[in-house]
């Protein structure tokens, strides 16, 4: 990309176009720079009245990095309002599945510890188990928030659910030993019989989709009634 | 584990995406946690969010954080 000068800045005006990407009269990216500006440019200071550091979290900094992103770069140059809105209902879409196992994510992050020479962390694997057994709703999703949330590489991450399932099998919330007892019994592994993290994953994510379309469509009946 | 950063102003919670420094500024990029589309640019000095002087100064920052995460995001 090129940004040699500001007049790149798109002509944001002629980009009337809605969530679901059709033609409207309301100029939405239009609306968007508007704000951007004028909380940007308004002259008035703005006082932080506090300021809070929460460990984790990644997933969030990533939806809400690559959105900024999304504006930022259809501010600078030219890409239409289209492409912007399709990158907005993607995440959107994104953030409704990561609600689903943001309660079982979070105990992860309620139980992670800072050591004392505050170089790395360390998590209470028991702890992460007992929080899942206090959790309601789908045992496989709830695993699936804590999964998200551990592990700094497939290694460290496969180790982590272990431990975490052994601790989940003591506590009778599950009958697999430990994570690569479900990824077996899954086929969630590579012809070798290792496991293959990727599976797990696709397939987690396309059980999130059904049980958010699900959501969705009670939703829409409820609210019909 | 990287560090969410929030901070709260007139009661509304903004994640602070980045900050990028060039020519002694420090521009803080936030946007709010409760709804996306609601992000700006600021100065920051202290626990104040100074405004950009004009325009061309909103376009400056916007060009540093696009070519600063063009393609790379995370």
């Amino acid at each position: 990309m090129d940004y040699e000068s500001p007049n790149q800045l798109v002509n944001i005006e002629n980009d009337n176009i809605n969530a679901s990407g059709e033609q409207t009269s309301a100029p939405v990216n239009s609306a968007l720079f508007n704000n951007l500006q004028k909380k940007s440019l308004d002259q008035e200071p703005i006082i932080i009245k506090e300021h809070k550091r929460y460990s984790g979290h990644q997933k969030l900094i990533n939806i809400l990095k690559i959105v900024t992103c999304a504006f930022v770069t259809s501010a600078v140059v030219s890409v239409s309002a289209h492409s912007v809105v399709s990158v907005i209902n993607t995440i959107k879409k994104e953030q409704e599945l990561h609600e689903l196992y943001h309660d079982a994510s979070s105990i992860v992050y309620q139980n992670s510890h800072r050591t004392e020479d505050l170089e790395h962390y360390w998590i209470d694997y028991y702890k992460v188990a007992e929080g899942l057994a206090t959790l309601d709703g789908d045992f496989n999703i709830n695993l699936y928030g804590v999964y998200q949330s551990v592990g700094w590489n497939d290694e460290s991450k496969i180790d982590q659910m272990n431990t975490i399932m052994g601790y989940c099998n003591q506590l009778n919330l599950t009958n697999y030993k430990d994570f690569v007892d479900l990824c077996h019994q899954n086929g969630y592994c590579n012809e070798q019989g290792e496991v293959d993290l990727k599976k797990y994953q696709k397939s987690m994510y396309e059980y999130l989709e059904n049980v958010n379309t699900i959501e969705n469509n009670q939703d829409n009946s409820t609210m019909k009634r | 584990m990287e560090e969410l950063e929030i901070i709260t102003i007139n009661d509304s919670d903004y994640a602070v995406i980045d900050r990028i420094t060039e020519n002694n500024n420090t521009y803080i990029y936030v946007t709010n946690i409760d709804d996306e589309t609601d992000f700006f640019v600021r100065k920051e000095q202290k626990d104040s969010l100074l405004a950009l002087k004009d325009e061309k100064e909103l376009h400056k920052a916007l060009e540093l954080f696009a070519k600063k995460h063009e393609n790379n995001p995370e």
